[in-house]
């Protein structure tokens, strides 16, 4: 095989490998759950009373939840979804703006070492798009560092094409695990519900599981991809919560859509 | 992939920046039942649609 493709195949293995080991993590997390009897949860950590009495009322159907979710664990300084929703995370007739849900994010980040947030860049109309990274503080302060490494993995010619500090390099790596919600506007539910209450478990919880992830693995959350039709599917929601049974005239549409024409050809208001 | 989006561009600079190792997307679509027309047109004979 000539040099440069044997180079190239011996830099596939070494992407595959450090995929394999997250996936064998992932796969390790699962398979503790089950020998864990399906769940436990640490016993020397307080439930909070309402927020899970809430998750029990909003569920419609029982086998829509796990005995991960079904319950929220207790913090003294860590503030749930509610400070910002004014309900639990997905309660009816709730749908926040990305501000509020980055509102949120923000506040975890001032409340714990475990959460930072980046702003990743602005949209065609101006908002704003964010990452919030998670992880023990220890994993957090080597983000940086990690990365400089997993760039040498992913263009192995910095390192001279050298296994042996290739292999190195993935012994001392941590893997990123990237969750990206409302990459369309109708899908409602990640910025809703799921990414808040994702981010405050990984912050809060002291189950062994939990632990795990947040010890061994950066979990990184773009809760809103589609920032600009996110806002106005939330203008439409409100729209029909404040006018029941009215139809929204397709003229009030028109105003965005035409200067979001003009911003960009191909632009889908409503994708 | 079409990168004319700025909002597209953010994620890619994110993902080449942090060099994830899994990117997952939390798709949603209709409960219960979906059917993806890629590469399918729903104009086509015995072809699916909800």
């Amino acid at each position: 095989m000539p040099p440069v493709f044997e180079g190239a195949n011996m830099h596939l293995k070494r992407i595959s490998k450090l995929l394999f080991a997250s996936f064998l993590f992932i796969a390790f997390a699962a398979i503790s759950i089950n020998a864990q009897n399906s769940y436990t949860r640490d016993p020397n950590q307080q439930v909070d009373q309402d927020y899970t009495k809430k998750i029990a009322e909003y569920t419609t159907e029982k086998f829509f939840n796990s005995p991960l979710t079904d319950y929220l664990p207790a913090s003294s300084n860590i503030p749930t979804p509610k400070a910002v929703l004014g309900d639990v995370a997905g309660a009816p007739n709730k749908l926040p703006y990305a501000e509020d849900v980055y509102k949120y994010m923000r506040m975890l980040e001032k409340a714990s070492p475990r959460v930072k947030v980046f702003s990743i860049g602005t949209t065609e109309e101006g908002r704003e798009q964010i990452a919030v990274a998670i992880a023990s503080e220890s994993l957090l302060a080597k983000m940086e560092e990690n990365r400089a490494r997993l760039t040498k993995l992913a263009d192995p010619r910095l390192i001279n094409m050298n296994d042996v500090e290739a292999d190195r390099l993935v012994e001392q790596s941590f893997p990123i695990y990237y969750i990206t919600g409302t990459i369309h506007s109708p899908e409602t539910g990640a910025p809703t519900g799921l990414d808040g209450e994702l981010a405050y478990r990984l912050v809060v919880d002291d189950s062994p599981y939990i632990n795990s992830i947040r010890d061994n693995m950066v979990t990184l959350i773009t809760p809103v991809v589609e920032v600009d039709g996110r806002d106005r599917m939330v203008d439409v929601y409100n729209w029909h919560l404040a006018n029941p049974g009215k139809e929204l005239a397709a003229t009030a549409l028109l105003g965005p859509l035409r200067r979001a024409r003009q911003q960009s050809r191909c632009r889908w208001v409503y994708r | 992939m079409g990168l004319s989006l700025k909002l597209t561009r953010n994620i890619l600079n994110t993902y080449l920046y942090w060099k994830p190792q899994v990117l997952h997307d939390l798709h949603e679509s209709v409960a219960y039942l979906y059917d993806n027309t890629i590469a399918t047109a729903h104009t086509t004979p015995g072809s699916i649609r909800f």
